[in-house]
């Protein structure tokens, strides 16, 4: 296939209402690996399936611009990495990128931002693209259109010089040309629609579920996951690698915990997503949410939290630096003040009492 | 995959309560002995349901999931559907229309039933309960 692809990485993280001032400084997504792009469901990240699914389509040639290197594993083979440090110099990089490509003779290139799920064919796209003549496809579905162009890159490269990125319907007279497809799409804008994305997952909805072993109908472990004899997995569930769900916890209802993260002993984690390197402390009840790290988003209240203290939930990605007011110090030392421990045992307690009759 | 090597369905009976517990109790613990026990509690006669009977329920999978095993819930209407979640122990089990898909899935992963409850109900693993 005569064609090569540009992917857009920009620090786009799922959209809510930042609820403390912490979250609402850092604004966008400190991690750069924290974007919706790098997002793991079921052990492998948006990014990772957009380069999957060309490279099965027969794109050999694949550039990502982003702000950092995506550990791709095997699909690395044959990435060339542009970085781009700030979230609005990914564009005009990826411009660039397409030139060069233009200069090594490549005809079409395809230009994707990288922020939703699409099930797509590239080939039959790259066959309408051709068959229309015009230099600017764009793929649509229902809702709308999509970031997804077939861009003929010496169109592009002359008459196209400069334009505005990502492509603006109406820049240039009847461009892009609309490509309706009818596959799976899901935004991945909120939350609710990552949610939504892993439910999907597990009723096969879409093509994306989990790859590694269904140790029992509806439960499916990665290698190196650690489940406690007292703790209760409820179908459909999954739970990645390196992963430790301690006694008495429970994960119920949807809910996928990706690899590296911790449940503690005695927490809940109903209807919710625990993303990578995430750890919740003991006692913890996490309903309905999606937590990265120490971030956690409310699905139904579409609000997110940055939560501070490393003994509710931390990120195991990075070490945690906590600055706390110096009023607040005492809270700061490793033995928890007597109410806030008391509160985390009382709730473990319970359940423990609920589900044991302790 | 761990399969159960047989399923035992046992039908509550219309009083779940503190009164009953013992006869009850007597039923049940035979039934989440042996290796891998896997057990289906029909609700569709449960008409009273206390606390008293919850925890027999919790006691039960307590004993179940000891042995590897696993309990679900069939045809659980909606008003004991209620105390269920009251008590929060709606998010320990799985539940299903009717003793049938609750069998076959111990074998299967039932997308059918699943992806039934996720459009109706937009409540994740709670069956909609025959009134």
């Amino acid at each position: 296939m005569q064609a090569s692809a540009v992917l857009v990485v920009d620090d786009r993280c799922l959209s809510a209402t930042a609820s403390n001032a912490e979250l609402a400084y850092k604004g966008r997504s400190a991690n750069k690996t924290r974007s919706v792009a790098c997002a793991e469901i079921f052990g492998e990240s948006l990014l990772s399936r957009t380069v999957r699914r060309l490279r099965n389509s027969g794109i050999g040639t694949i550039s990502i611009v982003g702000a950092s290197i995506y550990p791709l594993g095997k699909l690395n083979a044959g990435i060339r990495y542009v970085t781009a440090p700030r979230s609005r110099q990914c564009w005009p990089a990826a411009q660039q990128e397409v030139m060069r490509l233009y200069a090594e003779g490549v005809q079409t290139v395809f230009m994707i931002g990288v922020h939703a799920y699409i099930e797509w064919d590239v080939e039959e796209v790259l066959r309408f693209h051709l068959a229309h003549g015009l230099p600017l496809t764009q793929l649509h579905d229902a809702q709308g259109p999509l970031e997804v162009w077939a861009v003929e890159s010496e169109w592009f490269s002359s008459a196209a010089f400069g334009c505005t990125l990502p492509f603006r319907y109406g820049e240039f007279p009847g461009l892009p040309i609309s490509c309706p497809i009818t596959g799976y799409v899901n935004r991945l804008t909120k939350g609710e629609d990552l949610r939504r994305f892993v439910e999907d997952g597990f009723l096969s909805r879409c093509e994306t579920r989990p790859q590694c072993d269904e140790v029992k109908p509806g439960v499916w472990m990665e290698d190196g996951a650690r489940v406690h004899k007292l703790a209760r997995l409820v179908a459909p569930v999954y739970l990645g690698s390196s992963t430790k769900v301690g006694a008495s916890a429970v994960v119920t209802r949807f809910s996928n915990i990706e690899h590296h993260s911790k449940v503690g002993d005695g927490t809940i984690v109903d209807a919710s997503s625990i993303l990578p390197f995430t750890e919740l402390a003991s006692g913890l009840e996490v309903s309905r949410s999606v937590v990265q790290g120490n971030t956690l988003v409310d699905v139904r209240r579409n609000i997110s939290l940055c939560i501070l203290d490393p003994k509710l939930i931390r990120d195991a990605a990075m070490e945690t630096r906590w600055k706390v007011p110096s009023r607040q110090a005492s809270r700061a030392t490793s033995t928890p003040d007597f109410t806030y421990s008391s509160f985390l045992y009382r709730a473990a307690g319970r359940l423990s009492q609920v589900l044991f009759g302790d | 995959m761990t399969t159960c090597r047989t399923v035992t369905v046992k039908d509550l009976p219309e009083s779940v309560t503190l009164n009953h517990i013992a006869e009850l109790r007597r039923e049940l613990v035979p039934l989440a002995h042996g290796d891998w026990p896997c057990l289906v509690l029909d609700f569709s006669a449960v008409r009273e349901l206390d606390r008293a009977g919850v925890e027999l329920l919790l006691r039960t999978m307590e004993e179940v999931v000891k042995r590897n095993g696993d309990v679900k819930f069939a045809a659980v209407s909606p008003q004991i559907g209620m105390i269920l979640e009251l008590t929060r122990v709606d998010r320990l089990f799985e539940f299903f229309d009717n003793a049938a898909d609750a069998v076959s899935s111990f074998t299967s992963f039932p997308l059918v039933a699943f992806s039934r409850d996720a459009d109706e109900n937009q409540r994740h693993g709670i069956v909609q309960p025959r009134g």
